[in-house]
């Protein structure tokens, strides 16, 4: 991906989680890049954030732990090409008492998996081992790690877990959450990773790389 | 309104959709009955920002033949039901807003508060209809069993479904369950704790005793 176009697009996606109200202080987006990443300033909040707040990290040069941690989730997963991590506040409700909030609506199904676990901690170990099979997990009384082909995707991956988040507290308080079936949690996954996000994702990752 | 006015106007919908946050991404779908035949639908799989009008498609109300090389949305099903079922109904969203996602998780029949939204939702209370998996008959058989004398129904496990004759009064609709369902949640937990207003902490306390 281009420099500029990375920033762009990063900048762009700060704005969008800040005017949803689903960020605090400590709160990133990363997009992978040829030898390395692109990630946003986590002291500054992200609807300040500009682009002389977003720097390259290269594949061996992580200065802190957070750099680290991005690092790590692209090298082990090569399906993920950005990375949003916020503060949406049912999650952090959620990641306070429970160990993982199970899907009771199909999108989270599909763009998350069949639940979002919690980690026990932001270290690579644990959030890696969370994440597997799945687009996101939560951090123990912290937030959340949204992964994604594109930056869109992980965007709305947030989004979607947030509301999967407040859809299982809301339902509890009304009545009863209803988890979706595993075999039809697995199959909406499957038709939306292979068949009806594929081109729309195909198309955006082109876009978000300048093409 | 000619073809390409009605192509607009659902495109103009699904944008209107995404910036009141009622769909996430390239979920939920929208139609506009464009005679007593067919009805112009959302494309598959396409986000509103990047949909072009003339993306969206032309679908036969009976027989859910198209004519694109674009694929409809897959709940074509439900759209077209619903006009065969309502010949009164103009305009069709499916949508999946926050907390009327919550009642849809609970595949509860909630009561509608306000005297305004009974009488935007067309009726004392909200059904929810059987789940089924995206597409499927069984989710569209139950959609339209729910929305029987209803202008609105919950999607188990999915989202809602909204009608009304015009495109800005389904997006009404919309609205009214969205108010509605967050109304009807935060009641119980102003209740619950005998409060005139509350916040997320509150809503937390109760759910936390809930999972106890």
């Amino acid at each position: 991906m281009v420099e500029e176009t990375a920033k762009l697009r990063i900048l762009e996606c700060c704005k969008k989680l800040s005017e949803h109200k689903l960020t605090a202080k400590g709160d990133v987006c990363s997009v992978r890049m040829d030898e390395g990443i692109m990630i946003s300033d986590p002291e500054i909040d992200m609807a300040d954030i500009t682009e002389k707040d977003i720097r390259f990290v290269g594949k061996n040069d992580a200065q802190n732990a957070l750099e680290a941690l991005h690092l790590a989730i692209y090298a082990h997963r090569e399906d993920v090409n950005a990375i949003v991590m916020n503060h949406a506040p049912f999650c952090v409700g959620i990641a306070k008492k429970l160990n993982a909030v199970p899907a009771t609506l199909d999108d989270m199904a599909q763009i998350i998996g069949h639940t979002a676990k919690v980690s026990p901690s932001d270290e690579v170990t644990d959030v890696l081992k969370t994440l597997t099979g799945r687009n996101a997990c939560l951090i123990r009384n912290g937030g959340v790690i949204a992964t994604g082909r594109t930056l869109d995707e992980a965007f709305t991956g947030s989004l979607v877990l947030e509301k999967g988040a407040l859809c299982y507290v809301g339902s509890a308080i009304i009545g009863k959450p209803v988890k979706i079936g595993l075999f039809d949690a697995v199959l909406m996954r499957a038709v939306y990773k292979l068949k009806y996000s594929k081109k729309d994702q195909t198309a955006k990752l082109k876009e978000e790389q300048g093409g | 309104m000619t073809e390409s006015e009605v192509r607009q106007a659902v495109k103009d919908a699904g944008v209107k959709l995404l910036e009141n946050n009622l769909v996430q991404g390239t979920w939920g779908n929208i139609s506009i009955r464009l005679d007593d035949k067919k009805m112009v639908v959302t494309p598959s799989g396409m986000d509103y920002i990047r949909m072009r009008a003339e993306d969206t498609v032309v679908v036969d109300i009976e027989t859910l033949e198209y004519v694109s090389d674009v694929k409809p949305t897959s709940e074509k099903k439900i759209h077209a039901a619903i006009y065969r079922d309502r010949p009164e109904i103009g305009a069709v969203i499916h949508s999946h807003p926050l907390w009327s996602s919550a009642a849809a998780a609970a595949r509860m029949e909630i009561p509608v508060l306000s005297e305004e939204h009974k009488k935007l939702l067309g009726g004392d209370t909200v059904r929810a209809g059987e789940y089924g998996l995206p597409g499927t008959k069984k989710l569209t058989n139950g959609a339209v069993a729910a929305m029987k004398g209803r202008n609105a129904c919950f999607l188990s496990n999915h989202g809602i479904v909204a009608c009304a004759e015009t495109i800005e009064g389904a997006f009404e609709v919309c609205k009214a369950m969205e108010e509605n369902s967050r109304a009807y949640i935060e009641s119980i937990v102003k209740k619950e704790l005998g409060k005139d207003t509350i916040d997320i902490d509150d809503i937390f306390e109760v759910f936390y005793k809930r999972i106890k």
